[in-house]
């Protein structure tokens, strides 16, 4: 435990330190979840319509996407590619801590900077700071975040190059979307009907509000099965990387 | 000599079709070994192997008669390790560096142990400046300090002087040398440069494509490849090189200044040939004598010969 911690403020400390990478995608997204906007709401739900910006905003989707491939590239496949985990690998650390610990500060790092736009953008639209939709919609981006973090680490340690994981990710947000093009906001598969569906559910069953916001809620065995979609590729996907990072040769 | 602590045998390696090891079976003399052999010979894959780097495709690599792949945990807790192109956080300071690392050996007080440290590797002075403004001879110490912080029973040091100056070279020699006189820890230089090794080693394994050429104490092996070589000191030395050159009894001929070091075949033809010849040139003998081998003969001799002599 001692060595997660250390390495955690490790990773903090080497990539953190002047954050521009980090400002910059917290801009961006917040620009992505304002543009769908059409002036100050009047309505408690016109304010609730469009908080649904946050999980219907394809660019928001895109930006994080980019930038967690990004992220992970720089923090994983770099490293590896450039000899530079050869440093870790060199001291008594286990290899699935250096892993956990990298996975775990960039995707949490990137999870403060969606919240922090997440509920500038609701402070913004008038939503009081502990509005239940803020949380929502954080829980249901960290379902997101998961899936494509899981995705970006895969494509990290098992290509070992820097740019092929930064493509990757994207191009599957891309296949993803074109795989189900239709009825999207139902679609398990496709990363905004993923979310969509969960986050649909979830305000349905804390916030009263009229159906035409957002339709009919959807079912439990359906929110179950959004939920899981993503939960299970990412756990797949994780036990992959991790059997593979703690016997990778680096040469 | 102590027994090794170090040990490979038949250590093959394969990438795709490349044959990086083959059948390497060498050991260290347990104080201060060198490992040469030309660039691109396998040094940094076998010692990448001994690391827990890479896995062998066949054979076996181990320290401490622990196996280096499955037990790569547990050597690291009594090893030190400087790669031959370090690669360290740029954005740390060199004492915020070597502070982690501290934690990860569990030392106590890690920042006055990596503070003293530095000093000793001569960094005391840059030990707040990053990492990034480092020239490439200070991440060299820096890697020296990483490798010997936490006073390991044995360092590897991959091409350590590699971009070191003459003085930084003599530096990190004497720094070895006390380390191992004063802290008994063992070390293992692999280098292609070998005047320098022979100031501190006593054990060498050579190593040429992938496969050991020979090993021993220096001075055995200094004493065996010795053997048939001459060292003659002459008034006109090119004049001699041309009489010689072509003499069937000649195995190797070269000048140094004003000396000529030959290695011969035949000891008997060459004594009858080579007095005549001085005899007939009028060449002046200053100083005619068998030599013991440098290490940069040993290492040129056997690696020419690629295969251990018998």
């Amino acid at each position: 435990m001692k060595d997660f911690f250390r390495l955690v403020l490790w990773e903090i400390e080497e990539n953190w330190r002047f954050p521009s990478l980090e400002i910059i995608a917290a801009i961006l997204m917040y620009f992505s979840l304002t543009s769908r906007s059409f002036g100050i709401p009047k309505t408690y739900n016109q304010v609730l319509s469009y908080s649904v910006n946050v999980v219907y905003s394809f660019w928001l989707l895109m930006f994080e996407v980019v930038f967690i491939a990004v992220f992970f590239s720089r923090s994983v496949a770099e490293q590896i590619e450039k000899r530079e985990i050869l440093t870790l690998f060199a001291h008594p650390i286990k290899r699935t801590t250096v892993l956990l610990a990298k996975f775990l500060t960039n995707m949490l790092v990137i999870l403060l900077v969606i919240s922090a736009s997440v509920i500038i953008y609701g402070l913004f639209i008038g939503l009081g700071p502990l509005h239940p939709v803020h949380y929502i919609t954080i829980l249901v981006a960290f379902l997101q975040l998961l899936f494509f973090s899981a995705i970006s680490l895969a494509c990290s340690v098992f290509s070992k190059s820097s740019w092929a994981s930064i493509i990757i990710p994207i191009v599957t947000l891309f296949a993803l979307m074109f795989i189900a093009p239709q009825d999207q906001a139902n679609s398990y598969i496709s990363p905004l009907g993923s979310i969509a569906t969960v986050y649909r559910y979830l305000i349905s069953q804390l916030i009263p509000i009229e159906s035409y916001t957002f339709g009919t809620p959807p079912s439990t065995a359906t929110f179950i099965g959004a939920v899981l979609f993503p939960v299970t590729i990412s756990a797949f996907l994780l036990t992959l990387s991790f059997i593979y990072f703690r016997k990778m040769e680096v040469d | 000599m102590t027994s090794p602590t170090i040990a490979t045998h038949d250590l093959t390696k394969l990438f795709g079709k490349f044959q990086a090891l083959d059948r390497l079976t060498l050991q260290d003399g347990g104080g201060i070994s060198g490992f040469v052999g030309p660039n691109g010979a396998g040094k940094t894959t076998t010692i990448h192997v001994l690391m827990g780097f890479i896995k062998p495709t066949y054979g076996k690599a181990a320290i401490f008669n622990l196996d280096s792949w499955s037990k790569s945990a547990q050597i690291r807790k009594r090893i030190g390790f400087l790669p031959e192109k370090p690669a360290y956080p740029g954005v740390f300071t060199a004492k915020r560096f070597l502070e982690h690392i501290a934690h990860f050996h569990r030392l106590q007080e890690p920042r006055q142990k990596a503070k003293k440290v530095l000093e000793e590797v001569g960094l005391g002075s840059a030990s707040e400046k990053q990492i990034k403004t480092y020239s490439a001879g200070m991440q060299q110490r820096l890697g020296l300090a990483q490798a010997i912080m936490s006073n390991p029973e044995l360092v590897i040091l991959d091409e350590p002087t590699a971009n070191l100056d003459p003085t930084g070279r003599m530096d990190l020699l004497e720094k070895i040398k006390q380390l191992h006189k004063d802290k008994n820890m063992k070390f293992f230089i692999s280098t292609h440069i070998l005047s320098e090794l022979e100031k501190v080693c006593s054990w060498v394994s050579i190593i040429n494509q992938g496969a050991l050429v020979d090993q021993g104490p220096i001075q055995e092996l200094s004493e065996k490849y010795s053997e048939n070589t001459y060292k003659i000191t002459v008034s006109d030395p090119a004049k001699l090189m041309e009489a010689l050159q072509n003499q069937p009894f000649i195995e190797q001929i070269r000048q140094e200044e004003n000396s000529i070091y030959v290695r011969i075949k035949n000891t008997q033809a060459f004594m009858k040939s080579f007095f005549k010849t001085m005899a007939k040139e009028e060449i002046e003998i200053k100083e005619f004598k068998q030599t013991q081998g440098a290490l940069e003969q040993i290492y040129d001799m056997s690696v020419r010969r690629k295969k251990p002599p018998t």
